[in-house]
């Protein structure tokens, strides 16, 4: 670990390092979780989809924590109606949920901050799927 | 303008919480029905007067969870308090964070949904909370900036009032024992970061023994947490998903003293089951049982209580060991205390629904007794006067008119032994948290037949506790007076309402 990074988790500030290198602030228990990115603009039909792959990154990483990244343009705080059944499903895991906005420039912009082995979760005619073209990332597509 | 110390972070609740409820616990579950033949007001003066506070309206003594949380935040060095909510107004000016936290802010859990359901009226603990986060204090705090926490047991009802959440300007909802999370979140707020909406704390972050802080203020009634999380597994619980931590004796001595200071002469150990304190698995060991008891008189010269005890537990601790007369005889039922007050779970009476639901509730015995250890233990409650308070639920998934109709007998076989029962609805907790609610629609003639007998049994119970235990204390007379009045409405309602239901049901 080098020393700067030492420094900042001494100050309990912690980082995620992206692939531009980019930073984002968490709380302590997002550490060692795994990221998640949902994109709501309709209900949420990919809900095994989203508690397989917590069942699969458990068994296979050990992860126990996950944080979901929400955009949506139901709003915040209104995509939790669209979240509940799943937050009602998940009783093994600690689970942090963000809104990140509701736009592709959102979307991007999120995604730019987050690790590359993050798991998106998007319908497959969603308008916002253009902005994920090209960038290698585990999209799950409902 | 009074001069008081500010508060970074202020920690409350509304009035239904905020009570001692005249010193008896079991009053407070009024707050979780309407006001029912009364006016609001004296319906909140029964089961929630106001509370003693000091001069910077800090409550003499408070609800064990917030006092958790003030402690967890003290000790990393915040300026946090519990203040009541009739002073939050003090605090206005040096206020940052406000943290809410209760049982059941919506009226969602049990026992609250299901008076809301059969009388169509809100209970008065909804509509005490909405009023209070509609406060002018509230709304001033918010205008100004200040970041809102909810949490408690009831943290996931948030997720039902999305238009509530957005009218308080919640920011963040915390679901499940925050000691791991909440200093981490209480700073961030402060440096005005951005902050997640939801957490929910899953079992890998439950806190460690270390990580649980001894209170630093006096909690309502004297209850002191013993143990946390429950080892039977039941799957419409949310406690059996967190590991079973046991609170050793110099800490829970600890707490015991801080209540003391503050006055409070009683004690209620918190638990799920207290007589696995100290257990091996699911049975009791009466050496840890009796330590804790020994230490617990030693200091509490009023009355102790239990808050939960399983029914598998009592039936084998006087089986095996004669615990129950043995704790009853030496350490409860001295010269302060008369009966030891409890709330257990029957749940069901049907051995085939306790096998598919709650398969370790009965163990060490195996859930086709389940109905005979619930008699059994009722039996020996009753010789050790031993009052429960006991729940059942109708509506448990995969339900059926068998396992109803095993219940209203047991019911039956129950009449003999002193103790108050009341039904509940389904609500989907624990491992059926995703499960759907019991609905008003669902309500078949046998389930009405079995609320019926479970009203008469408590009501003929109630009677007969009110006579020779309960607010036998001369300040307490108008309040038994007036619970006696409303006894007497509640059988005179049920007189006429039963022909009604009777003829509507079996035509």
């Amino acid at each position: 670990m080098s020393l700067i990074v030492k420094c900042l988790k001494h100050l309990n500030i912690i980082y995620v390092r992206n692939v531009q290198n980019l930073v984002i602030e968490m709380l302590d228990i997002e550490l060692k979780s795994h990221h998640m990115v949902i994109v709501l603009d309709s209900d949420l039909d990919g809900l095994e989809m989203v508690l397989r792959n917590m069942a699969e990154l458990s068994i296979k990483n050990g992860f126990r924590r996950f944080v979901i990244h929400v955009i949506s343009t139901y709003g915040n705080p209104y995509y939790l109606e669209k979240l509940r059944y799943l937050l009602q499903s998940i009783t093994s895991y600690t689970v942090v949920v963000r809104y990140e906005g509701s736009s592709s420039s959102d979307l991007l912009k999120l995604i730019n901050k987050l690790p590359s082995d993050s798991s998106i979760f998007i319908r497959r005619d969603s308008p916002l799927i253009d902005a994920l073209k090209e960038r290698g990332l585990n999209i799950y597509l409902w | 303008m009074i001069d008081v110390t500010s508060y970074e972070v202020v920690i409350t609740s509304d009035r239904t919480m905020m009570s001692n409820h005249h010193g008896k616990e079991f009053l407070g579950f009024l707050a979780t029905g309407p006001a029912v033949g009364l006016p609001e007001k004296l319906w909140m003066w029964l089961a929630a007067p106001k509370i003693k506070v000091d001069g910077e309206g800090r409550p003499i003594e408070a609800p064990y969870g917030l006092r958790k949380i003030e402690a967890k935040l003290i000790d990393a060095g915040f300026r946090a308090a519990v203040i009541d909510p009739d002073h939050i107004h003090k605090h206005l000016d040096g206020m940052k964070v406000l943290m809410v936290g209760h049982h059941d802010f919506f009226a969602y859990g049990p026992p609250s949904n299901e008076w809301w359901l059969i009388t169509g009226e809100e209970p008065v603990n909804r509509l005490s909370f909405m009023r209070f986060m509609r406060s002018e204090t509230v709304r001033k705090a918010k205008a100004k900036g200040v970041k809102v926490i909810a949490g408690g047991p009831a943290a996931w009802q948030w997720l039902w009032e999305l238009d509530f959440w957005r009218e308080c300007g919640i920011d963040v909802v915390v679901d499940g024992e925050a000691e791991r999370v909440i200093v981490d979140l209480v700073r961030k707020a402060l440096d005005g970061e951005e902050l997640p909406n939801y957490v929910f704390v899953g079992p890998a972050d439950t806190p460690s023994i270390d990580e649980i802080p001894v209170i630093k203020a006096a909690s309502v009634n004297g209850l002191i947490e013993v143990m946390r999380g429950c080892p039977r597994g039941c799957k419409f619980c949310s406690v059996t998903l967190r590991p079973l931590r046991f609170i050793p004796l110099d800490k829970i001595e600890k707490e015991i003293l801080v209540n003391i200071k503050s006055g409070i002469t009683n004690a209620i150990l918190h638990s799920e089951d207290v007589l696995l304190y100290g257990g091996d698995g699911i049975k009791p060991r009466p050496e840890a049982v009796i330590k804790l008891h020994e230490m617990v008189r030693k200091h509490v010269k009023g009355s102790i209580a239990w808050s939960h005890a399983s029914l598998a537990s009592i039936k084998y601790a006087e089986d095996n060991f004669k615990l129950i007369s043995r704790l009853a005889s030496e350490y409860l039922l001295t010269e302060g205390q008369n009966f030891l007050g409890v709330e257990v779970g029957i749940e069901t009476g049907s051995p085939r629904l306790a096998e598919i639901i709650m398969p370790a509730k009965s163990a060490p015995y195996p859930a086709s007794m389940w109905p005979e250890v619930v008699e059994d233990s009722f039996r020996i409650m009753h010789e050790n006067t031993i009052i429960p308070a006991a729940t059942l639920i109708i509506g448990l998934p995969g339900e059926n008119s068998y396992d109803v109709v095993k219940t209203a007998e047991l019911i039956d076989k129950l009449r003999p032994y002193r103790s108050i029962i009341v039904p509940m609805f389904f609500v989907p907790m624990g491992v059926l948290k995703n499960r759907d609610w019991f609905k008003k629609q669902y309500l078949t003639s046998d389930h009405i037949d079995l609320m019926i007998r479970i009203v008469n049994h408590t009501l003929y119970w109630a009677e007969d506790i009110m006579n020779k235990f309960y607010l036998r204390e001369p300040y307490l007379t108008p309040l038994r007076f007036l619970l006696k009045l409303f006894i007497q409405y509640v059988k005179w309602r049920l007189s006429r309402l039963v022909p009604v239901i009777e003829a509507t049901t079996h035509r």
